[in-house]
């Protein structure tokens, strides 16, 4: 008789040599952070315009929460909740599904089906694949094909939007006769981007129009008039500003919230692009701060990416309603036909419509979402634009940010003070209502989520 | 075996090469014009009837070569005391400065910017040494012409005919060159890129460039200056070239010493001009006697290049741009055939050298000598900034910031990785007709270099031109002329002191070839000069019959009978009288805008906004004009459309011919429509005319704006019958009436050319019966059921094509072809095998005549014409292919054409992806893009699904009927094909019995890739009576502008035409008692 020792050993031996390996799978809050910052990056390489990039995260960012929040009893998928939303397929319940490896996958997909250089996105994939499927091919398999079918899910949902109907759209008219309304602006005089992103469906809010703001002053260049004087603030402070040099606060305020994906550039002979990050990607970077300083988990993470990203989507939504409604022409164009034909803005005019500042409403609603998920006063250190050859700014909270970022666009003498102040409002109170209308944290839930350390 | 041999440097002692030495502070990325290049003369600087050369060097010392006959020349550049290390030469001149006969050297420097120094140069020749060694002392504070600044090239002339030679300086700004501001700007003076005009005051330069009225702006990047006589008047007159965003300056001499600048004063006698304005020249090309104008820009003929280029911003940015106060101007190369009344025509595309790559100088010379002249091409750049990858994606944030901080040594290469364009120079041969063979190949090979400035001269004294060129980075290039040529004859001038080479005479040469024109202006081409002599061709004839020579002031001299072969040499004191004191020959035409009190107002074309893909807007269609008696009072009264939100207008003519408005608020309640046809006619047989007004243009879908409108005449009054037509809405594009049931009323067809918003979608079209009191019926679907699948209608003609006594309809369209419905007694059929049916095309008009006098039914058919780079065989058609390629619910109109053989979508990559995002997935790359076949990017199932039309001529053409309905096509000659044609006005007008051709067109809301048509400043073309037409610019009228349509009226006793113009009012002519 053998002894069982020998037969034991044997069995481990023949199991390690037979089967697979099977060590977890393990997903952390990292791998989310990693995969949203690869979008940012290909979107910058692609030139994503800002309202476009917004829904670059959103549906990614959708796609991993619904599938988290399928196995996490604290969340609640958003089915009903944003516009015509269904529940996401589940994977059978023999299936070693990683819910949370299923929601990565699913994140990277839709972003690759979301951007161009689809290359950049698969090589990031296909290298995460290869280890995974090393330490556990079985949860991996499982995982992968239940994170694609969400995936395939999420993006029929998203075919709905109206996107693709937008593209064969007219292009924005250009009204050379009325001088109150806008035109395209130096040195690349692109057409005014995305006139019809009104019509893209939103996620939370019931119609483009429902935070339509008030309106501009009556466009008036009578010196003396409301309107006037906002444009000859815009000059005043810009001229000021710039007479003090790139190191005052305020200089250095435009330049941190530029947030331009394409800045057209001219050395010599030579015109090219400085590519930037569009502001949606920068608050997806303080979303990425925040979740890192209170060290969040995976879980807590991608319900941040998501809420935050909706509140972004609509909020463009939301202001490129005002922008083509009310059409108003640049400080830029105004200032060089009416004060002085050599001024230029700090930072380069965006190609769309001056009201209100996309930045602030952005940037208010973001805020606003943040602040709902990791409390008032949540101070933080943003570095987000470090990449981009520009310093660290620290914040006491994010409504101060928000507030900075909105401001930077009249330093910047692409704003006048009315889009952004009213801007930031607009983003506010359209922050305000999706958080009161989303209900994904289950508030009957124990406590705070752990945090990743304490879950190993 | 080439014919122009490529002599090595080592064979003639040319070793000059201008070489470039990039440094941290002065590079491309610091200094725009840094790959442009220098300039060379030829001339004889040592009296030894050898025509010498001197190079231009940007970073290296400029040389002087002397020529020892045979193609061997000698470097002197020292022993003749020219010292001239320092600085950037650009262009460099000869000229004689103070009348000593000794040919003396002014060379231009770029100074005062990123370390650049020095002031231009003035090298006085004092005489040859015994070694034959010109000897130089530089003088030009002594003349006032020691400017310092960013200058390009100076032309010296006699501007003000006062004996001596006085000086245009071109200089170029380094403005930040997108920021084009207004265009007011240029009148605002800069004094480091302003140009500058010198007058010559006893031997000092004065600068009066302020009261010559030069524009001296700072966003004029003068690259090319030309100096000719354009109007024949005996004053030199100028064309500028300035690069990027501002207007090319066409200056006409006023004779009292001021300018006057054509282009920014929003004339109408030149259509548009070269955008990114290079090196010039001024010739007559087609022995016209009046001188031509080619201005060289970048337009690239390797589709790949071009695709992965920066194009001209899209049409409404463009509508933004030339609202600022620029004048029409695109990338391409430009060909202005002077018309000889003051206007001319740009037929680049129709001769076939609009794209000759990143091009720096062009030369027109007779290379042949058979008596036109051809044209060399120099081009190539060291680094393409407007390459599209590079802007986006390559130029990355690194580079960015490195040349940010402030560039170093290390950080030079940077500038090596903008790709380079190093390619072969082009040259072309004139064949005589206003177009050009390339014979690149053949003639001077396909070797790559970046060529800048070039000159010819008869270097080997062997009675043909020879080529130099001076390159970047490559020794010069000689190009010894080996060509079969024809005789010839060598001019050389001896003008009266100080202007002693007679610097601005004219020669006329009549010849087999035509009138041959020559000046002796000598700054030519790109920063360049060739010799002040001439060599005229003149293909197998042994001698010249005779040459007028025309000295500057006007003398002249007549020889006769000159042997070819020999130098003949004029003498300006041999010269007398005053040639200009003649009476100017009297146009045929008088013609006048101001008979009407109406001026027609199209609203901006959105075409573009709502169809980026499209080559051209539907929607500048009017003004049509009805011709007919309203109010029965015996005199014509005439009925012109309105654009869109204009009132139509009905004018009567009052008894002494005036005209004026009537029932003008009838018209305004119907201002909406875009009115595109009418018709006099009596629908009611009351004996009083109605009036049916149709509408289209590509703005309205459906609705009252799209409804044809009877107008009821009561008695001489007009009432609009709301009962008419009602439900029944097209797009509509002609009408008119035919008893076609022969029941003695007349009966409607209203024609329509497009569906609103759908380029290319075929429409449908109306046959209306007449119940005998003018209430209507739609019968088409009984009476012509082929015609609704027929395509766009634009025009269509009634006639009897098979002389059976029956009417046949004729009908023109765009993607289908001329075709003919026969009329069958109870219906119409179409009539298949008549030789019209592989002539699709985009046709605008149709007329029936008796062209060839054998009594039956011809067809003359106005077409796009050949003047865009668009070309369309059977075999290489132009194609539609209307599909959802996206699938997102809307049809994406694709149009393809061929270049070189390959198919290729019309549209931009940045357009085509806007529309369909998926192209970027697949295509991110401008490159990419580029080289993916039309199956790669929308996939072959897409394109086979799509709905697809086809246009295989472009031409217009005359179609020949054999009397039984079967049709000759017989293309209009090659300025027939220098426009669209919308019209024909078709009359005997020489009396000599047979029906000439009056053409009537042009189409200025094109896409912004292909420029515009507008070409035709009035042709006329006569009839040779076998069928064929040639060009009668005897018999031309003037008529400027987008002619839509003649009529011929008869005012007072006085038999008139009216010309419908869109977006301006119509124009009046009559002949010439």
């Amino acid at each position: 008789m053998k002894s069982p020792f020998v037969f034991t050993a044997g069995l481990v031996l023949l199991l390690a040599a037979c089967s697979q390996p099977s060590e977890p799978i393990e997903i952390m809050a990292e791998q989310l952070h990693a995969s949203t910052d690869r979008l940012t990056e290909v979107m910058v390489h692609d030139i994503f315009s800002p309202p476009v990039a917004s829904r670059v995260y959103a549906y990614p960012s959708i796609a991993a929460y619904e599938i988290m929040a399928l196995h996490n009893d604290s969340y609640r998928s958003l089915q009903g909740q944003v516009s015509g939303l269904e529940g996401i397929p589940k994977p059978s319940a023999e299936s070693p599904v990683n819910y949370r490896l299923a929601a990565v996958i699913a994140h990277m997909d839709l972003g690759r089906r979301l951007i161009f250089s689809e290359e950049k996105v698969t090589d990031f994939r296909d290298s995460l694949y290869g280890v995974w499927e090393k330490r556990n091919p079985k949860e991996f398999e499982a995982s992968r094909t239940y994170g694609l079918e969400v995936a395939e899910f999420i993006a029929a949902w998203m075919k709905g939007d109206n996107y693709d109907q937008t593209r064969t759209m007219s292009k924005f008219t250009v009204d050379t006769d009325d001088p109150s309304r806008w035109q395209p602006t130096p040195p690349s005089y692109m057409e005014g981007i995305e006139p019809h992103w009104n019509k893209i469906r939103p996620f939370v809010i019931d119609s483009a129009a429902q935070f339509k703001p008030s309106p501009p002053p009556p466009f008036d260049m009578k010196e003396g008039s409301d309107f006037y004087k906002e444009v000859k603030e815009v000059y005043d402070i810009s001229n000021d500003i710039t007479e003090r040099g790139d190191t005052s606060e305020e200089v250095a305020i435009a330049q941190f919230w530029d947030c331009n994906p394409y800045v057209s550039v001219t050395r010599g002979h030579l015109m090219f692009a400085t590519k930037k990050i569009s502001p949606g990607a920068h608050w997806m970077g303080i979303t990425k701060i925040a979740c890192r300083d209170t060290g969040s988990d995976f879980d807590k993470t991608t319900y941040a990416y998501a809420k935050a990203a909706i509140a972004m989507a609509d909020a463009f939504i939301s202001c490129w309603d005002e922008k083509y409604r009310s059409n108003l022409i640049r400080p830029e164009t105004l200032i060089n036909e009416y004060i002085d034909d050599s001024w230029k803005p700090v930072l380069q005019t965006p190609p769309f419509p001056e009201y209100t500042s996309g930045h602030s409403v952005v940037s208010g609603a973001a805020a606003v979402a943040l602040t709902d998920i990791f409390g008032e006063d949540f101070a933080f250190d943003d570095d987000t634009e470090l990449k981009y050859g520009l310093p660290v700014r620290s914040f006491t909270s994010f409504r101060q940010a928000a507030d900075e970022a909105a401001i930077s666009r009249m330093y910047g003498g692409i704003h006048y003070r009315k889009a952004v102040e009213v801007g930031v409002k607009q983003g506010r109170d359209l922050g305000a209502f999706v958080i009161a209308n989303l209900r994904m944290e289950e508030k009957a839930a124990p406590v705070a989520a752990l945090s990743e350390s304490q879950n190993k | 075996m080439l014919s122009f041999t490529r002599l090595a440097p080592s064979e003639t002692g040319i070793q000059f090469k201008n070489e470039l030495n990039e440094r941290p502070e002065l590079n491309i990325l610091t200094y725009l014009y840094y790959y442009n290049g220098g300039g060379v003369i030829i001339e004889d600087f040592n009296q030894d009837s050898l025509p010498d050369i001197y190079l231009g060097g940007n970073q290296v010392a400029d040389a002087l070569y002397i020529n020892q006959g045979n193609m061997k020349f000698q470097e002197v550049t020292a022993q003749s005391g020219i010292s001239n290390p320092d600085g950037w030469t650009t262009g460099i001149s000869h000229v004689d400065i103070n009348g000593d006969g000794l040919q003396d050297i002014y060379i231009c420097k770029a100074s005062g910017y990123r370390g650049l120094k020095g002031r231009n140069l003035l090298y006085v020749n004092i005489g040859a040494d015994p070694d034959g060694i010109p000897r130089f002392e530089e003088r030009a504070a002594d003349y006032g012409l020691d400017f310092s600044g960013l200058a390009t090239q100076a032309a010296f002339f006699d501007y003000d005919l006062d004996g001596d030679l006085d000086l245009f300086l071109l200089n170029h700004s380094v403005h930040p060159n997108r920021n084009y501001g207004k265009g007011t700007q240029r009148t605002i003076p800069d004094p480091l890129s302003g140009d500058r005009f010198y007058r010559n005051d006893d031997g000092f330069f004065t600068d009066v460039s302020r009261e010559a009225g030069i524009f001296q702006g700072k966003a004029g990047y003068g690259l090319g200056v030309g100096i000719s006589d354009l109007n024949s008047d005996g004053y030199p007159d100028m064309y500028i070239g300035n690069d990027f965003f501002e207007n090319d300056y066409l200056y006409i001499n006023n004779g009292d010493g001021t300018f006057r600048e054509l282009i920014s004063s929003g004339s109408q006698e030149i259509g548009h001009s070269t955008h990114f304005s290079m090196g010039n020249d001024l010739a007559d090309i087609n022995n016209d006697g009046h001188v031509d104008i080619l201005s060289l820009d970048m337009l690239p003929e390797d589709l790949i290049t071009y695709k992965t280029s920066g194009l001209e911003y899209a049409y409404p940015i463009y509508r933004q741009y030339l609202n600022n106060g620029f004048a029409p101007q695109y990338m391409q190369n430009t060909l202005q055939l002077n018309t000889g009344r003051g206007s001319f025509s740009e037929i680049a595309y129709l001769s076939g050298i609009a794209a000759t790559e990143w091009s720096w100088g062009g030369l027109l010379a007779d290379l042949d000598n058979d008596g036109f002249k051809d044209l060399f091409v120099t081009n190539g750049i060291k680094g393409a900034t407007n390459d599209m990858d590079y802007m986006n994606f390559i130029a990355n944030e690194d580079i960015q910031r490195r040349i940010d901080k402030g560039m170093q040594d290390a950080d030079l290469p940077l500038t090596r990785e903008i790709p380079p364009k190093k390619v072969p120079n082009y040259v072309f041969q004139n064949n005589g007709d206003l177009t050009f063979t390339d014979r690149t190949s053949t003639w001077i090979g396909q070797e790559p270099s970046f060529s800048n400035g070039s000159a010819y001269a008869d270097l080997d004294q062997d009675g043909d031109l020879d080529l130099l060129v001076n390159n970047l980075d490559q020794v010069a290039s000689l190009y010894q002329n080996n060509l079969e040529t024809g005789n010839w004859i060598r001019l050389t001038f001896s003008g009266i002191a100080p202007n002693t080479k007679g610097i601005g005479a004219r020669v006329i040469a009549y010849t087999a070839q035509g009138v041959q024109v020559y000046e002796n202006f000598t700054a030519r081409g790109y920063l360049s000069g060739v010799p002040g002599s001439m060599l005229i061709g003149l293909d197998q004839e042994v001698s010249l019959d005779s040459l007028l020579v025309i000295w500057p002031g006007g003398s002249f001299e007549k020889h006769q009978g000159i042997p070819a072969g020999q130098t003949l040499t004029l003498e300006q004191k041999q010269a007398r009288g005053d040639y200009y004191s003649r009476p100017a020959a009297q146009n045929y035409w008088r013609a006048t805008d101001t008979l009407l009190p109406f001026v027609h107002r199209e609203n901006t074309s959105l075409d573009f906004d709502r169809e980026p893909l499209i080559a051209y807007a539907k929607s500048n269609e009017g003004p049509d004009i009805s011709i007919g008696d309203i109010n029965n009072d015996g005199a014509q009264d005439i009925f012109v459309s309105g654009a869109k939100r204009q009132s139509a207008g009905l004018f009567l003519q009052g008894p002494a011919g005036a005209f004026s408005a009537a029932e003008s608020d009838l018209f305004a309640n119907d201002a909406i429509n875009e009115d595109t046809g009418h018709l006099f006619f009596d629908a009611d047989s009351d004996g009083w005319n109605e009036l049916l007004v149709i509408s289209g243009g590509n703005e309205f879908t459906d609705g009252p704006a799209l409804r044809p409108r009877l107008y009821r005449n009561n008695k001489g009054v007009l009432r609009k019958d709301t009962t008419a037509f009602t439900g029944f809405s097209l797009n509509a594009s002609a009408v008119d009436s035919i008893d076609m049931d022969l029941d003695g009323d007349l009966d409607i067809f209203i024609s329509s050319d497009a569906v609103s918003g759908a380029f290319g979608k075929t429409p449908q079209h109306g046959l209306f019966q007449n119940d005998g009191t003018g209430h209507f019926t739609d019968v088409t679907t009984e009476r012509i059921p082929e015609l609704q699948t027929f395509g766009g209608i634009d025009d269509f003609s009634w006639a009897d094509i098979n002389a059976d006594g029956l009417a046949d309809l004729v009908v023109a369209g765009h993607w289908g072809p001329i075709a003919v419905f026969e009329n069958t007694g109870s219906g119409w059929k179409y009539s298949a095998d008549n030789g019209l049916d592989l002539s699709n095309g985009w046709w605008n008009c149709i007329e029936v005549a008796d062209i060839d006098n054998d009594g039956d039914s011809d067809l003359i058919a106005g077409n796009w014409g050949l003047n865009s780079k668009f070309r369309a065989t059977r075999e290489t058609p132009l194609t539609l292919y209307r599909s959802d390629f996206d699938q997102n619910g809307s049809v994406e109109p694709l149009v393809t054409y061929y270049h070189n053989g390959v198919e290729t979508p019309f549209a931009s990559k940045d357009e085509l992806v806007k529309q369909m995002p998926f192209l970027n997935k697949k295509h991110r790359t401008y490159r990419s893009f580029a080289n993916a076949s039309l199956e790669e990017l929308f996939g072959a199932d897409a394109l086979k699904a799509a709905v697809k039309k086809e246009v295989f001529e472009l031409r217009s053409c005359v179609f020949l009927n054999d009397g039984k309905g079967n049709f000759t096509k017989v293309p209009l000659p090659v300025i027939g094909q220098a426009s669209i044609i919308y019209d024909f006005l078709c009359e005997d007008l020489d009396g000599d019995g047979y029906k000439d051709l009056m053409l009537i067109g042009n189409l200025h809301e094109l896409s912004t890739q292909l420029g515009r048509l507008d070409a035709f400043q009035g042709v006329v073309l006569r009839n040779e009576k076998d069928g064929t037409f040639t060009w009668a610019p005897e018999l031309s009228p003037p008529i400027s502008g987008a002619g839509r349509v003649i009529s011929r009226i008869r005012i007072g006793d006085n038999e008139q035409y009216i010309i419908g113009r869109n977006n301006a009012s119509p124009l009046f002519l009559t002949k010439h008692e």
